[in-house]
This record gives C-alpha cells, sequence and structure tokens, in this order.
C-alpha cells in the first residue's frame, strides 16, 4: 500500500503539465520502469522533426507518442484527433518506408495529458478510419491504444517496489508532495488533543486575542509582500491541501476543550510573530515562527510534528492572522 | 467558539447549536436526558453535528443568556 502515495504524487505531477515537460516526465517514469521490468525504453530525441515516435521498448517494438494540450480549449478534441493521425502517419512512414527501428510496429500507444477528463467520444469512429488507411496502404496490421497518463498504472500494477516509486519522485523532484500527501486530519487533530493534554491551565496563553480584521488577500500577494518566496512553492501546495486542516477544525470545534487548546495555539502563533515581526523578516521569520510553535508541542517525532505544525501555521497565515497584507499599516 | 469567525464556521459555533437546541424545546418542558435525547436522534443521524460536550455548553450559555429556564424538576423550557 505504501506505494499509493508516490504514485497519487506523480498522477498529481503530470496532471499539472503541458506541452515538452510533460513528455519529458513520461519518458523518464516509463525509462525507470521499463528498465525495472528487464526491458530497453529509448527515448527518441524531436531534433529531425516529428518522427511519431517519442520513445520505444525495442524489444518488443511498442511505439509511443505523446500530446499535452497547453490549454483545453474547445478545439482540443480536434487537435488531439489531428496530432494522432500526424504521429501514427509518420511512424509508419519511419517504420514501413524508411525501415527505420526495426521495420515493423507491434503496438502504437499514443497518450495524451486529459487530466482529470476522459477520451473525447469518437462516433464516427476517425481514430479507427485513420488506422484502417494507413493498414491498407502498407499492407498490415497496426495495433494501437489511445490514452491518458493514467495508461501509466497498467505498469505500476506489475510493480510493487516502492523504493522504485520513491526513486522516480526523487528524481522528478516532486517529494515534498509526498510529504503533504502523507498527512491525515486525523492526525492533525491529535496534535491539538496533545497540545490540549499537555498544557495544564497556568500555562500562559493569551485567550484575549480577538479577531477584529477579516481583511483577507491573496496568498501570493501575501508571499510576495512579506518576501516569502522562497517559501511560495511549499506554501502554495500546502494551501491547495488544507481542506485536511478544514475538516480536522470541524472536529476540534465540536470539542470545547480542543477549541480552547487550537484558540490557544492559534494566539500562541499570532503572538509569536508580533513579538519578533520586528526583528526578523521573510523566510527567517517564518522558519522562527515553525521552529518555535513545533517546540510548543510534545512529540517524540519532532519531523512529522514539524509538517503538521506548518500546515496550522499556513492556514493562520491563509486567513491572514500573521504577515503583513496590503493595506495594514502594521 | 461562541460566535463564527474565521476558523469556526457558522454551523459549528455555540451560538448555532444554541439555536438547534432551542428549536427543539419550543413549548414543551425536557429534562436534559430527555432534550439531549432528542437533539441526539434530530442532528446525529449521519454524522456528529452536535456532541455532547458542545450541547452541556450550549445550555449553559443560554441558560447565562436567560435564553432558557430550568425549574425545580430540572426540567428546561424557554
Amino acid at each position: 500500500m505504501g506505494k499509493n502515495k508516490y504514485i497519487q504524487a506523480i498522477f498529481n505531477y503530470l496532471d499539472g503539465l503541458s506541452g515538452y515537460d510533460f513528455q519529458k516526465a513520461i519518458m523518464t517514469i516509463l525509462k525507470i520502469l521499463y528498465k525495472h521490468l528487464g526491458k530497453d525504453f529509448e527515448e527518441v530525441s524531436s531534433d529531425g522533426g516529428d518522427s511519431g515516435n517519442d520513445g520505444w521498448i525495442k524489444k518488443d517494438n511498442i511505439f509511443f507518442a505523446m500530446y499535452s494540450p497547453k490549454n483545453f480549449k474547445s478545439s482540443y478534441k480536434n487537435e488531439l484527433l489531428q496530432k494522432f493521425k500526424s504521429d501514427i502517419t509518420n511512424l509508419c512512414k519511419n517504420v514501413y518506408e524508411e525501415k527505420k527501428w526495426g521495420g515493423f510496429i507491434n503496438e502504437f500507444i499514443f497518450m495524451a495529458n486529459l487530466r482529470k477528463d476522459t477520451y473525447p467520444s469518437d462516433p464516427l469512429l476517425d481514430y479507427d478510419n485513420h488506422v484502417k488507411e494507413l493498414e491498407k496502404k502498407y499492407s498490415v496490421n497496426i495495433k494501437y491504444q489511445r490514452v491518458s497518463s493514467k495508461y501509466l498504472w497498467e505498469i505500476f500494477n506489475k510493480i510493487d517496489d516502492e523504493s522504485l516509486y520513491s526513486y522516480i519522485v526523487n528524481i522528478l523532484n516532486i517529494g515534498e508532495q509526498v510529504d503533504t500527501l502523507a498527512l491525515k486530519s486525523s492526525d492533525l487533530v491529535r496534535i491539538i488533543e496533545l497540545i490540549a493534554e499537555n498544557k495544564s491551565d497556568n500555562d500562559e496563553v493569551d485567550l484575549s486575542e480577538s479577531l477584529n480584521d477579516f481583511k483577507v488577500i491573496s496568498a501570493q500577494e501575501k508571499i510576495k509582500l512579506n518576501d516569502l518566496n522562497f517559501k511560495e512553492k511549499r506554501v502554495l501546495r500546502i494551501i491547495a491541501n488544507l481542506n485536511i486542516v478544514e475538516e480536522a477544525l470541524k472536529v476540534i470545534n465540536n470539542n470545547p476543550t480542543l477549541s480552547s487548546a487550537f484558540e490557544g495555539f492559534k494566539n500562541y502563533i499570532v503572538n509569536l510573530y508580533k513579538n519578533n515581526k520586528n526583528v526578523l523578516h521573510g523566510n527567517e521569520l517564518y522558519e522562527f515562527i515553525l521552529s518555535e510553535a513545533t517546540g510548543y508541542v510534545s512529540h517524540k517525532d519532532s519531523k512529522i510534528l514539524k509538517d503538521y505544525i506548518e500546515y496550522y501555521i499556513v492556514e493562520i497565515f491563509e486567513k491572514c492572522d500573521i504577515f503583513e497584507k496590503v493595506g495594514n499599516n502594521k | 467558539m461562541i460566535l463564527p469567525n474565521k476558523y469556526i464556521a457558522v454551523q459549528d459555533c455555540i451560538f448555532t447549536s444554541s439555536a438547534m437546541i432551542l428549536n427543539l424545546i419550543k413549548d414543551k418542558s425536557l429534562t436534559t436526558d430527555k432534550l439531549w435525547g432528542t437533539c441526539d436522534k434530530k442532528y446525529n443521524q449521519n454524522e456528529q453535528v452536535l456532541s455532547y460536550d458542545k450541547f452541556i455548553i450550549s445550555l449553559t450559555f443560554m441558560y447565562s443568556c436567560a435564553m432558557i429556564k430550568i425549574d425545580e424538576k430540572g426540567e428546561i423550557s424557554k
């Protein structure tokens, strides 16, 4: 089961890619996966124009072509068909006329980045008809598939080696996405339970802090305004996953003890910011708050704890209770 | 957690849970136990919307604001 968090991170990453970036990422993944399966996957350079072959499995004569539209305008369905036609036509010409790549096609796999979408319907059988024309022209049978990036599941299902997925994630440089996906709202609730258990009534937590300002600006603006550019990617990724904090807060706010502990923790973070904003700035201030807030909670595994605490800090950041915002003169 | 704010949704604050409880009391006089049973049945069918802790705090809040009364038999009414 451990491989799933890596696979989810890979698909999330692929969904956000377009053009050559998508092709490059798929090639990297296929190369690693097929090597693991004992097959040689070769990437084909596009220097000499579009050959209809972006990469192929030498042993099996299976050819891959990639397509990832830059934006999903209404004409993309037609573009998809035209790209398919152009790729398979060029491939047949290269293989059957110029005798490249072994001189025969065992299978042609056309992979498009459809994000969350599925392939458009093909009631007029345009894809089939075009392949039939080519089959007639070259007197061959051509097996083909048109797939989305989810095709990778077929290969993922054959491999259970978690370390391989971890390796792919590191090569693609998306390790942080796996970290954020691994967090659960129940664990976020547990953090507040730990605070509630460990803080006695005598602990000095300023509960008088009231929320008198409901002005909120976009996270991007705030990041820019507060020189948090070094943290931008991570903060924005956490913001995209803040629904787990919302889920945790639902549980916390149904329990007065936990709600009070969260309120105290939130005010502690706000006070940390207020007391240090004149001394520290930007990334340094962010790191300081994170480190101090992590120390506020007792837990044996401080690395995991830090990830959870950062979610709460980003939630408070996103709600604009820490760090400057436009129009705030403080 | 009495009033909603940026972290406490309207449906999660005591102000709202008090209104939910008040809505069930209507013109009746109910013991705490009976009132909790009615609330639990009405609001916690699919997921827990109103915990017992929050129910008790809401009663305390409503009593403090004179929204409810408790008679000598321990029955709660508006």
